[in-house]
This record gives structure tokens, sequence and C-alpha cells, in this order.
């Protein structure tokens, strides 16, 4: 069984990661645990002629690293195994793709990653999420 | 300048700049940001700083330069011409793999700042000429332009960023706002004066089929435009127990 767990370092995807840890620890076979943290694209044309790609990937790294960093320390706390993986492009499609590559069983995700304005104007990547990928989704409040 | 605020014109002008500051406000802070990466701690603010300041002590030059220009023969002809480019290029679909053309974070604070100040040279231009267009020659309307480009130097413009990513027909429906206005400062060119004024209906005519005409070249030249793509950036396997260990490729 594979567990996908989409995080962004929110306390929401964090409340995933718990959920997900419990569910492994309930299982008879332990669970593969596969963390995915998706940063969009902060290069647009202009900033692409300016600055070397090189530049951009290492620097949408760190942002992932980053929000990964309380998920891997949560699952490393917990004596998990797991896999993590950085993508880059719009949230709700690079997980759905990554869930399909990896032969996912099951996603659990947080209730809400970005919040305010952004959200509002964007429609949750939850939301999304549920509309564009045939398999079952866990939602954690 | 009452009579000016209580005509629906200026409030129409005024969210036509808005929203060309909003598309063509280029992505300065990200720019800024990225180019001052490599430099050490205590220089990093210093390059921030000054490709800040740069940025908009740039806009500034050009938003005048852009006052006394426009007024003389040709230059609309000119700018509009720029303009119907800048707006089909909005629309273009952007070239993947640009690998190893754009320049390197770089390791020296006036290396960065130079980066910062080319950058902002290019896309200032865009902007200016942009607002310059839709103030049709009114000052207040282009210091107006200029105030509000301010602060998404400052803070960068992500939201509009993402707003395209997820509804990708803001982009058409700004290319051809670009292309309207533009066709507004075609007819404004003193050559066509004569030719304009005896047919009435070319005030409309002209920016609506500026704007067709940029939507049709984007979207022919664009065909291509690729679907979402998504990248890997990085990934890694930990085992229980063991301290964390990352690839990256």
């Amino acid at each position: 069984m594979k567990i996908l767990i989409p995080v962004d370092g929110s306390p929401h995807s964090l409340n995933a990661v718990g959920y997900a840890i419990s569910l492994a620890a309930a299982l008879s076979v332990e669970p593969q645990l596969l963390l995915l943290n998706v940063q969009r694209s902060v290069a647009s044309g202009n900033v692409k002629r300016f600055i070397n790609a090189g530049t951009i990937d290492e620097y949408e790294r760190e942002l992932g690293m980053q929000a990964l960093y309380a998920a891997r320390q949560a699952l490393e706390a917990a004596g998990c195994a797991y896999q993590y993986h950085l993508s880059e492009g719009q949230p709700a499609a690079a997980i759905t793709k990554y869930a399909v590559e990896q032969g996912v069983t099951l996603i659990v995700i947080g209730a809400h990653g970005e919040s305010g304005l952004g959200a509002r104007l964007l429609g949750s990547v939850v939301d999304q999420v549920l509309k564009s990928s045939e398999l079952p989704v866990t939602v954690i409040h | 300048m009452l009579e000016m605020i209580q005509s629906t014109q200026f409030w129409v002008d005024v969210l036509k700049i808005i929203l060309i500051d909003l598309l063509l406000s280029g992505d300065n802070a990200v720019v800024i940001a990225l180019a001052c990466r490599n430099l050490p701690e205590t220089q990093r603010r210093k390059g921030i700083l000054y490709g800040v300041g740069g940025a908009i002590g740039l806009r500034v030059v050009l938003t005048l330069f852009a006052v006394g220009l426009l007024t003389l023969p040709y230059l609309k002809l000119i700018g509009a011409l720029l303009l119907m480019w800048v707006a089909i290029k909005l629309i273009l679909p952007e070239d993947e793999g640009h690998d190893g053309e754009g320049i390197k974070a770089e390791a020296h604070l006036w290396g960065a700042v130079k980066t910062i100040i080319i950058a902002d040279f290019v896309m200032s231009l865009d902007n200016v000429l942009g607002v310059a267009a839709a103030a049709k020659g009114n000052v207040w309307l282009l210091v107006f332009g200029l105030l509000v480009s301010i602060p998404m130097i400052v803070w960068s413009s992500q939201l509009v960023l993402k707003l395209i990513d997820r509804y990708p027909f803001i982009i058409f429906a700004g290319g051809a706002l670009l292309g309207y206005v533009a066709g507004e400062m075609l007819i404004g060119e003193p050559l066509f004066s004569a030719l304009i004024d005896a047919k009435h209906y070319m005030h409309w005519l002209i920016p609506v089929i500026c704007a067709m005409l940029v939507l049709m070249v984007g979207l022919w030249l664009g065909k291509s435009r690729a679907e979402v793509v998504v990248r890997d950036l990085a990934e890694g396997v930990v085992s229980a127990g063991a301290d964390s260990q990352g690839e990256s490729k």
C-alpha cells in the first residue's frame, strides 16, 4: 500500500502527516509513505530571460525543502521510512501526476493550504485534486 | 482636474492603467531576489535595496521620457507598433529550456546590481509604454500609473502569475487590452489625424482591429502552447531510523 501525502508546510498538511503516521501504525503491513511538495514556478518569461535556469531551480528546491522540513521531522520522529519528492508546476496537476506515476493507493491531504484572497480566487488545491484524481482521497481537517 | 475626475472616460483610463500595471509590472521583485541569492548575507540586503531603488528610478526616468517623446511626430506610430509586439509577446507561450541563456546569480554585489538594472530597464520599458499609451498624454494618469506600479516592484505580484496559471484567458484579455490601447495610440499619431478625423468610426474601429490582430497573431504563433508542465525538482528516500539523505537531480 502506498500513501501519498502532499504537504506545503502548513499546519493542516502536518495534520495529514500525523494522520498518515497513525494509519501506518494501525496497518498490519507497513505502507510506503510518500511526501510530495509542489512549487509553483516563479519564472515568468522575464525572470527566465535574466536569471539562469539553474538558479531558479535551486531557489525552488530550497523553498520546497523548507516546506517538507516539518513533515520529514515528524516522520523521522515516528521512525517511519518514507520517500520525498519535489515538483514544479500547478499543485493539483503535479499531485495527480505523481500519484499515478507512483501507483499510489491513497492520497492523504490537509484541508487548507493556501489561505486568504489567493485561495479564494484560485480555488483550493484540495478541491482540484478531488476533481482531477480518480484515486481515493482522505481530507484531514 | 475636478472635471477630469468626474468623467467616465477618466475612470475607464484609470482601470486600464491598473490592469496594464498588473500585467506588465514584470517580476522585478523575483529577479531582484534571485539575482541577489548568491551574495553574502550582508551584501544581499544592499543588493535588494539598490535593485529596488534602481527599478523605481528607471521607471520614473522612463515615464518622464515618455511624456516628452510621445509628443514628437512618428513616435506614437513607433510606440504603438512596439506595444503591439509587447501584447503579442504577453500571449505567446514561454520558451521552455532556456538553459544557460539567463545570467547566473552573481557572487559580487555590483554584478548582481548590473543584472537587476538591465532587467529593470527591459521590464520598465514595456510597462511605461503600456501606461503611456493608456494615459494618452495625460500627465496625471502617467504619474498615477507609475505610483501603482511601484508597490509591484517592491513586493512581487505572484498572485497575478498564479491567476494566469489558473485562468489562462486572463492573458488573452490582457493582450487584447494592450492591442486596443496600442490602437488608441495609433489614432493619436498626428500623421493620421486628417484621415481619422474625416471618418469618425475610425476612433473605435482601429483599436478594435489592433486588439483582434494581437489575438490572432498571438494565437497563430502560439499554436503549440504546451499544456501545464510539471517538472521534477528533487527526490530522496529515507529509511526508518536512518539520517535523511537526499539526492537531487
